[in-house]
């Protein structure tokens, strides 16, 4: 009875229609097609060449290693954030929320800098502090670098998770007679095992994919993200390229599939879907020590770093001489261009990318999707591609009638828009698996169509997990140069084109003073939009 | 609300289309002034319009542009990068072959040119000892350490740890140091015998070529090698603390310049190779980039060495192409990079 009657629905509403088609043919033009050009650009010898060669192998256990070592210690410090955070009574509370989206920030090459310059063999922290010769260079510095990097993904999956668990739980065990770490460890982990376990593979998956930081700091520990990229630069070998970047996504698509199978069935869902009226247990003494100690330090490290990036752009030479200077902003001249292009573009990517996401999500949780399975996976697939595999197909596919996108902004908005599907995708299918299916239901049974349901129920109960996908997808865009290198040209090169160029020109000071500007204008332009998003809330209330 | 969308979609389709009507359209693997100089003094000679529509300073990245690009080429001129990387362009049918009328009127070196005619060389390289300064005056010269002027005072043993080299698997540099080794010590095993000495005193293989300079600037490491003309270029804009020193029996590479398969505007193409081969745009080079020009009648800035005061290795050009998957697999299993 109720199939028939959503299959009659389905046929009745032209809008729904017209969503599906517009999702299904979206993945399959932007992210299917593109995936599908890669596969098939390289011939038999590329595969030979790249799987005879032992650097390859190493690569992929490298891989593998830092995937385990830095999931585990960003999901923890994630998860440490995410309570932090979502305690009202905690001191610093909302200091600690915005350091942990410093590190989303990560232009290519430039933060580096920062970590040799405090914790390298000339480090201002390592040798100026306790006279140590040791290099950050390696797998330590790649660890800490990609924990701080990954952390925020971390954190915002699970605060969307943990903030839909009514306090009335807790506050009910609490009552029961339960100690407050019993509570923690019996209502809220379980409660939010789900989330953690989708952070720990989305994690895991931005690890594996991992571009900005292996080349920053990784020195010659080699891992396969970073292969692809070097094929290209050092030998202009395209086919190899390819290879290595489908023997990246390859594991990645195994995590997922585990992920789904495992997922099935698990779900905890809490009826509200939205944060409960009730006031929050009282964080105890202990508790609150620990929580402010563990973030301050990480803090303290994050905003070190930043201040040190800071620092490199307003001196004459970074590392050596100190005398103070304004002018590498100065000479930014036409490059701040590229500046408004990265603000518009990314911007336009993230949202449109969060939205086509979120309404993804909300077919295929509803199974009103047709081949609801292979349209997941799909969505999925670009958080398993290295960036310059999405760049790569891009060149390719639509470098040509039909679709012929060569040079313009568009290319770009497109590509930074599949890149970040994922994340906001996956961000859809986690909270509504938090919102009770019992409210949609309610509503179809009062004679609401399945689009009236979306606009009127889900989308008001989805709208933080909009805003902090668009805002990750925006700040993620705004920092990328993987997805970027092959598909710029003069007319839609973006600043961290500019700041790769600056570093190969040797001005590094022009680089972090590009790299700061942008910093500031992408926080910027984040606080204005929440601004306005909290306003926009305000005013439909 | 989809029509401007649709519409939109379309008329970014036809500017796109339309953009580059006669005009040389280049790729440039060089650094920012030099490849708007060079544009800028070709449209001024001749007054035909030009733009550089992608500059990155990494011709493998530019030259695997023009390959995702074949199907519908949109550059005609792929400029800056060595004769290995313009080679592997025409072996893959991405180039055409031209041989400007300049080479003979100048009197050129025909050494400079590619023998089946697809790139024309522009310009000559060689690869350089870098070190930090202050770390070399502060730690090494009080222990009576010569700083580096030959490939063989980077085995000292007060060098351990304090190297940066880079990767032949990443980069064509590191294979025309390899080659360089090989070459001057006059067989493979002497060679790899240096690599593998070498390795003991290395912090760090890079993947870039020049990624000794900020390195070794930050005092990262005390000594490196790189590209001679891109450290003076870096060293003087950016005021590093590195001395450059081009060593005995150093490698060095021919800067190319080839034009692209199915470009939209041969004919123009060919008219910016001829100039490129003009004594202004040799000059611009040399002043801009620190290149060696390949002409004998252009003056050279004071910061670069004259021509005839390199020492370069004996070479053996066919060599070093026909043994490159060999030499880098074993430089791989010695060094286990």
């Amino acid at each position: 009875m109720r199939l028939a009657l959503t299959l009659r629905r389905r046929t009745i509403e032209p809008g729904l229609l017209a969503a599906i088609v517009v999702v299904w043919g979206g993945l399959a033009l932007f992210t299917i097609y593109p995936a599908l050009r890669v596969l098939f650009y390289p011939g038999a010898a590329d595969y030979r060449a790249i799987l005879s060669d032992p650097r390859y192998g190493r690569s992929l256990q490298h891989s593998l290693a830092m995937m385990g070592l830095s999931t585990a210690s960003a999901v923890l410090l994630g998860l440490l954030f995410a309570v932090a955070t979502t305690r009202a009574d905690l001191p610093l509370r909302r200091f600690f929320s915005f350091v942990s989206f410093l590190p989303l920030f990560s232009p290519p090459f430039i933060v580096a800098f920062g970590y040799i310059m405090l914790f390298g063999k000339n480090g201002l922290v390592t040798h100026g502090l306790f006279g140590l010769r040791v290099s950050i260079l390696g797998w330590r510095g790649l660890w800490l670098a990609q924990t701080l990097s990954f952390f925020p993904v971390a954190t915002v999956a699970i605060r969307n998770v943990i903030a839909t668990i009514p306090s009335s739980l807790s506050r009910a065990a609490r009552n029961l007679g339960a100690s407050r770490l019993k509570t923690f460890a019996t209502i809220t982990l379980p409660l939010a095992s789900g989330g953690i376990f989708s952070a720990a593979l989305l994690v895991a998956i931005l690890v594996l994919a991992d571009f900005g930081n292996p080349i920053l700091i990784a020195g010659d520990y080699s891992v396969l993200a970073t292969e692809a990229w070097q094929r290209v630069q050092g030998w202009a070998d395209v086919g190899g390229a390819c290879v290595l970047s489908l023997i990246v996504m390859l594991p990645s698509l195994l995590l997922f599939v585990a992920q789904r199978s495992w997922a099935k069935g698990k779900g905890f869902t809490t009826v509200g879907g939205k944060v409960s009226s009730m006031e929050s247990e009282p964080t105890s003494r202990p508790a609150k020590l620990f929580l402010v100690l563990a973030c301050s330090i990480a803090s303290l490290l994050i905003l070190m770093i930043y201040l040190a990036l800071a620092a490199g752009s307003l001196v004459e030479g970074w590392g050596f001489d100190w005398r103070p200077t304004l002018r590498w902003f100065a000479e930014l001249g036409p490059r701040w261009a590229d500046l408004g292009r990265s603000l518009c573009y990314s911007a336009a990517a993230a949202a449109g990318s969060a939205l086509f996401g979120i309404v993804a999500a909300y077919l295929v949780h509803s199974k009103r999707m047709p081949l609801s399975g292979a349209a997941d996976l799909a969505a999925m697939l670009p958080a398993a591609l290295p960036g310059i595999f999405i760049g790569i197909g891009y060149s390719i596919a639509f470098n040509r009638p039909p679709l012929d996108l060569y040079g313009t902004p568009l290319i770009v908005i497109l590509a930074l828009g599949t890149w970040n599907l994922s994340t906001s995708y996956q961000t859809g299918i986690e909270s509504l698996k938090q919102i009770a299916p019992s409210l949609g239901e309610a509503a179809t049974n009062l004679g609401a169509r399945p689009l009236l349901v979306f606009r009127q129920i889900y989308l008001p109960l989805l709208r933080g997990p909009f805003a902090s996908a668009t805002v990750v997808g925006f700040i993620r865009s705004i920092t990328t140069l993987s997805v970027i290198v092959f598909i710029s040209t003069s007319s839609n090169s973006v600043a961290t084109f500019s700041i790769m160029n600056f570093v190969n020109d040797g001005m590094y000071g022009k680089a972090s003073a590009l790299s700061v500007s942008l910093l500031v204008l992408a926080f910027a332009a984040v606080g204005l939009g929440g601004f306005a998003l909290n306003r926009g809330v305000r005013s439909t209330q | 609300m989809r029509k401007t969308v649709i519409t939109t979609v379309l008329a970014l389709c036809v500017m796109a289309g339309a953009f580059a009507q006669d005009k040389v359209v280049i790729y440039a693997a060089l650094d920012t002034k030099t490849a708007n100089d060079l544009v800028a003094a070709f449209k001024k000679k001749t007054g035909i319009d030009a733009e550089v529509a992608l500059q990155i300073e990494q011709a493998g990245t530019v030259s695997s542009r023009v390959k995702t690009e074949a199907a519908n080429p949109r550059a005609d001129i792929v400029i800056g990068g060595n004769s290995t990387v313009h080679g592997d362009l025409a072996a893959g049918g991405f180039t055409e072959p031209y041989l400007s009328p300049v080479v003979k009127q100048a009197g050129i070196d025909k050494k400079f040119m590619d023998e089946n005619g697809y790139w024309t060389g522009w310009y000559f390289g060689a690869l350089c000892l870098i070190y930090n300064t202050d770390r070399y005056n502060k730690e090494l010269a009080p222990k009576g350490i010569r700083p580096p002027t030959t490939w063989d005072d980077l085995l000292d043993p007060a060098y351990k740890g304090e190297v940066i080299a880079s990767n032949p698997a990443t980069t064509g540099a590191a294979y025309l140091m390899l080659a360089a080794q090989i070459f001057r010590l006059k067989s493979e095993d002497a060679g790899f015998e240096y690599i593998k000495k070498l390795n003991t005193n290395v912090a760090q293989y890079t993947a870039g070529a020049n990624g000794s300079i900020p390195l070794v600037s930050q005092g990262e490491a005390i000594a490196g090698f790189a590209w001679g003309h891109d450290t003076i270029n870096q060293k003087l804009k950016g005021n590093l603390p590195i001395t450059v020193v081009f060593p005995k029996d150093t490698g060095f590479e021919i800067g190319a310049v080839s034009i692209v398969k199915g470009a939209p505007h041969k004919a123009l193409a060919e008219k910016f190779v001829d100039f490129i081969l003009s004594p202004e745009a040799q000059r611009i080079n040399a002043e801009d980039g620190y290149r060696y020009p390949v002409r004998d009648d252009v003056a050279l800035p004071a910061a670069m060495p004259a021509f005839k005061d390199l020492s370069l290795a004996p070479w053996d050009l066919k060599m070093a192409a026909a043994k490159t998957d060999d030499w880098k697999k074993r430089w791989s299993s010695i060094t286990g990079k």
